[in-house]
């Protein structure tokens, strides 16, 4: 196939400014400060042997530098004091930095590692109401909100789309959009993706996207994020948003990743486009990921 | 179901409760429950097959509040989350309870971690707690969805 492939990829991405190398993601946590506080979990943790290392570009993450034994497995894991979570996944939730008194909605939410996030943020105030499509993925979802005590949160098995039913025009919205993940995340991701795929995510993200807007209030701020490093998931879908949708792109300001890509396999994008946020994983040592904040007109 | 799993520990508590899918939940608001959600509010627990089981703070608030009670060590903590019985040895504290009491199972950080029911001598190098409920079950319950 021409469309798909590990040779095909790598051009796209060679296309498009970078030549992939080896690349080591960095395990990663978040202490639940609705449970606990960071001098209470960290002696507890290095007690145990835990070596972690605060990362410099979230409020609450910790690099795993050393363990034993499976952090999920442990009584402060159980008891819900922090987190399994990818440092670039923490990202999108401190930039949408929701208030304790914001109603917010969260688009995708499983396995819940954003939405216990953004409760925390919130302390357990205002109001988070959670969309879930895919019903095998709600047991994980349900297990880790009770787990982080989260209790300012509704959910529903359901498609995001279906938010408009409800008739409540949120202050903020976290769309962290299901797509084709990326190669750093997944063994033989190469081999199981192709360019149709990556086309059929992005036409879903758009039509959540659209929903999205629909019901956040004027001058409600929605942060758009993926795994993904395909443009059409990314950039190409912010550029479809600045054309179609009452929004503007907002600079995020971060010391890690690239700013988005303007110049798109030669078609030029909005300027805008570079106040969004791309982490390459051999540059961030990240799992590969987007990250655009949209404020509605 | 869940009053009764407070009367096993000579507790009782009232709240108004929603009860959603299998799970139990407090929730004030009305409106969204009529949307017919699958979470709503603060968690209280399960209804399982054995009987309600609690959720991860509502087990604090029994290991906090009950009488019935005992604390074990490290040892016993790691075998406990992962399933299994508890032998005499590894309780530290302990009110004497006689046997069939539930009690409450405690770190040596006074976080519960679990319940059991009292079959043997809580002095003696045998099986003296036998496992009911423990925090690991969360994890073991999501793997087996996953599956």
């Amino acid at each position: 196939m021409d469309n798909a492939g590990k040779k095909f990829f790598l051009n796209r991405y060679k296309q498009l400014g970078e030549e992939i190398q080896d690349s080591q993601i960095k395990s990663a946590i978040r202490i639940n400060t609705l449970k606990t506080t960071a001098s209470e979990l960290l002696p507890r943790l290095e007690k145990l042997g835990i070596k972690l290392e605060k990362i410099p570009y979230t409020t609450q993450g910790y690099f795993v530098k050393k363990t034993n034994f499976s952090l999920g497995a442990i009584t402060e894991h159980l008891l819900g004091y922090y987190y399994l979570q990818e440092a670039a996944a923490q990202i999108p939730v401190e930039i949408l930095n929701p208030e304790p008194t914001d109603t917010v909605l969260d688009c995708c939410a499983a396995p819940g590692g954003k939405t216990t996030q953004l409760a925390a943020l919130m302390n357990n105030q205002g109001k988070i109401i959670s969309y879930e499509l895919k019903p095998h993925r709600i047991t994980s979802l349900i297990m880790n909100l009770e787990r982080c005590g989260v209790t300012n949160t509704t959910v529903f098995s359901a498609d995001a789309t279906d938010a408009k039913k409800l008739g409540i025009q949120f202050d903020k919205i976290l769309l962290d959009a299901p797509c084709s993940g990326n190669y750093a995340l997944e063994k033989d991701w190469f081999e199981k993706r192709d360019l149709n795929g990556i086309k059929q995510s992005s036409r879903i993200q758009r039509k959540i996207l659209r929903t999205a807007i629909d019901v956040l209030k004027p001058n409600g701020s929605l942060v758009y994020s993926t795994c993904s490093l395909e443009p059409e998931e990314n950039e190409l879908n912010i550029q479809w948003a600045l054309d179609n949708l009452p929004v503007h792109i907002e600079k995020i300001n971060l010391p890690v990743g690239d700013e988005g890509i303007t110049n798109i396999f030669e078609q030029k994008l909005n300027d805008q486009i570079k106040n969004c946020k791309r982490f390459w994983p051999h540059k961030t040592n990240t799992q590969g990921f987007f990250v655009a904040r949209l404020v509605k007109i | 179901m869940i009053k009764k799993l407070y009367a096993q520990f000579g507790l009782t508590k009232q709240q108004h409760i929603h009860k959603l899918g299998r799970s139990y939940f407090t929730h004030s608001n009305e409106q969204l429950l009529k949307h017919r959600p699958v979470y709503a509010g603060r968690c209280i627990g399960h209804e399982r097959k054995e009987g309600p089981i609690p959720s991860i703070n509502e087990l604090q608030w029994i290991g906090k509040n009950t009488k019935e009670k005992i604390t074990i060590d490290e040892k016993g903590e790691w075998l406990f989350i992962c399933g299994r019985d508890l032998f005499g040895k590894t309780i530290v504290k302990h009110n004497k309870q006689e046997k069939n009491t539930i009690v409450a199972v405690l770190n040596k950080h006074q976080e519960c971690i679990g319940y059991g029911k009292v079959i043997g001598n809580l002095y003696t190098n045998k099986i003296a707690i036998q496992r009911i409920f423990d925090i690991g079950d969360l994890l073991r319950r999501e793997r087996k969805s996953k599956r």
